[in-house]
């Protein structure tokens, strides 16, 4: 009887380890290797929010790795702090890497030096209405200055400012806007596409 | 090694880059600017020359100390008297003759233009053959290639100089006074010109461009700005020329079949021109709606109020109307 109690026992505890291993995800967390490479990473995890237009964009900004793991163990503002049993060291240090040399988000189907000269040129008027960093005159206060355009949260105060929302208003702003005062200037998708990737590269004075 | 001189030509290419371009006396593009260039190259190396022998001179004693003593008489009546004399007798009367072309006679059948200007832009109105005002644009001239343009200057407020240093020298505009002047482009081109007398506040945007064309071109073009302005086309278009009459736009702005006020630039074109504001802005629907919605912000102290009352839409409307002016 009691011989047959320490089987039960160990069966159950084979059977409580099986069934732990089967369990994907979070939950088997020490488990070192289970993230291949730091980018792996950045795509499951990350790329929830970064990719997405939730979080702000992240590849780019050259940061020191170490940088990236203070964000990632300790949060940042609206973004939650990872424990290591959710993305292991190694794997961090792994996707401080990754991140520190990541070019911008192909997301930004752009050129943003195309775009600059685009804007640079005058001849959409971009700068009769908006205060632009890199343009000296003229500095338009019709609209908005494009400053920390890379971080605001809505385009024309009602749009969600993404990539291809970005594009797609700059092209024909009435017809996502209808309210706006912001002309449609005969953009193509390519130049809108261009300008959004420049309008991305301004950042709030202040950093991140 | 050192004496290769060939770094030297990087330098000068820059250097001589910058005499080109739509606005430089140094880049002539008609008969008056062109003499007005060959004066400008006599007086330089007039000048160096002088410098070159005053600098000798000054060597001289320096270098050669133990020399005999210089001929006073020499030196005060050759260098003093003499030498000035025979240059000055020989620059003023070639001086004079100078920019004569700026002035010269012209025929009958040939363009005559009243240029008038105001705080901050000019006004262009080219004279009917029985001398009455025909078509009329603003900050943009437009001429035929080849051929001497007579210009009538005025000037409605204060005094103002028009400036097209690629075809001319400076002449006044001054109030109360009709001043001629006659240019000529011998290549067709776009050149800028500016005021070049201060004038106020915006003295620096006050610019204008002079389009010279071939002959066949300028009579279509001159053909089309007598036309009146196109009927809107669309909708909207319609609701920009509502606006344009309601908002008052016509009490200081001609469009030919819409209003006639000449207080500001005339408009029956405004769609195709270069720039807004003479020189402020390149064209353009994006820089038409900008310029009517702050152009007290873009340029301070020109006489156009801003239109910051204006819904989003009703801008695009007056804005889009504008550019479909061509």
């Amino acid at each position: 009887m009691r011989q047959r109690g320490r089987l039960h026992g160990q069966a159950l505890c084979v059977a409580a380890f099986s069934l732990l291993s089967t369990i994907p995800g979070p939950v088997i967390a020490q488990s070192d290797g289970r993230w291949k490479s730091g980018e792996e990473v950045y795509v499951k995890v990350c790329g929830r929010c970064h990719e997405s237009g939730v979080g702000r964009v992240i590849k780019g900004r050259a940061f020191p790795p170490q940088a990236y793991g203070a964000f990632v163990r300790h949060g940042h503002l609206a973004m939650p702090s990872f424990r290591s049993s959710e993305i292991d060291d190694r794997a961090l240090q792994a996707l401080g890497e990754f991140l520190a040399r990541a070019p911008i988000s192909t997301q930004v189907d752009g050129d943003a030096e195309r775009g600059f000269a685009l804007v640079a040129s005058g001849a959409y008027g971009c700068a009769a209405c908006h205060a632009i960093p890199d343009i000296r005159f003229p500095k338009g206060n019709v609209g908005p200055p494009l400053i920390g355009m890379a971080g605001r949260s809505l385009i024309a105060g009602q749009l969600p400012n993404r990539p291809d929302v970005l594009a797609a208003f700059l092209r024909n702003p009435p017809a996502l806007a209808p309210q706006t005062g912001m002309p449609n200037v005969g953009l193509s998708l390519e130049q809108a596409r261009d300008i959004a990737a420049y309008l991305y590269t301004l950042e709030a004075p202040n950093g991140p | 090694m050192g004496r290769d001189p060939r770094w030297l030509l990087p330098l000068i290419a820059l250097s001589l880059g910058g005499c080109g371009g739509p606005q430089s006396a140094l880049d002539p593009a008609g008969p008056s600017a062109a003499s007005l260039h060959r004066l400008g190259i006599i007086m330089y190396v007039g000048a160096a020359l002088v410098t070159l022998l005053v600098t000798v001179l000054m060597l001289v004693p320096i270098l050669r100390p133990r020399e005999r003593p210089v001929n006073r008489r020499l030196f005060l009546w050759g260098g003093g008297v003499a030498l000035p004399l025979l240059t000055l007798t020989a620059l003023v009367p070639y001086v004079m003759t100078v920019g004569h072309e700026t002035r010269a006679a012209t025929t009958s059948n040939q363009v005559s233009v009243d240029v008038t200007g105001y705080v901050y832009w000019w006004d262009v109105a080219y004279r009917r053959p029985d001398g009455s005002r025909g078509a009329a644009s603003a900050n943009e001239l437009h001429i035929p290639v080849g051929e001497p343009i007579e210009l009538f200057l005025h000037a409605n407020d204060v005094i103002h100089s028009l400036w097209v240093p690629s075809l001319a020298g400076k002449t006044d505009m001054i109030p109360g006074r009709v001043n001629r002047m006659v240019i000529q482009a011998d290549r067709p081109g776009i050149y800028r010109g500016q005021c070049a007398e201060y004038c106020g506040l915006q003295h620096t945007l006050m610019a204008f461009d002079v389009i010279a064309l071939p002959r066949a071109e300028f009579d279509t073009w001159l053909a089309g700005a007598a036309q009146p302005a196109r009927e809107p086309a669309t909708p909207e278009l319609r609701q920009g020329r509502d606006l344009f009459v309601r908002l008052g736009c016509g009490v200081c702005h001609a469009v030919r079949g819409v209003s006639e006020a000449r207080l500001g630039p005339d408009l029956t074109q405004v769609g195709s021109r270069r720039t807004l504001g003479a020189g402020t802005l390149p064209g353009g629907v994006g820089n038409i709606a900008g310029w009517t919605a702050s152009a007290q912000h873009l340029k301070p102290g020109n006489a156009m109020p801003s239109y910051d009352q204006l819904e989003g839409p009703q801008l695009r409307a007056l804005a889009a109307y504008l550019e479909s002016l061509q």
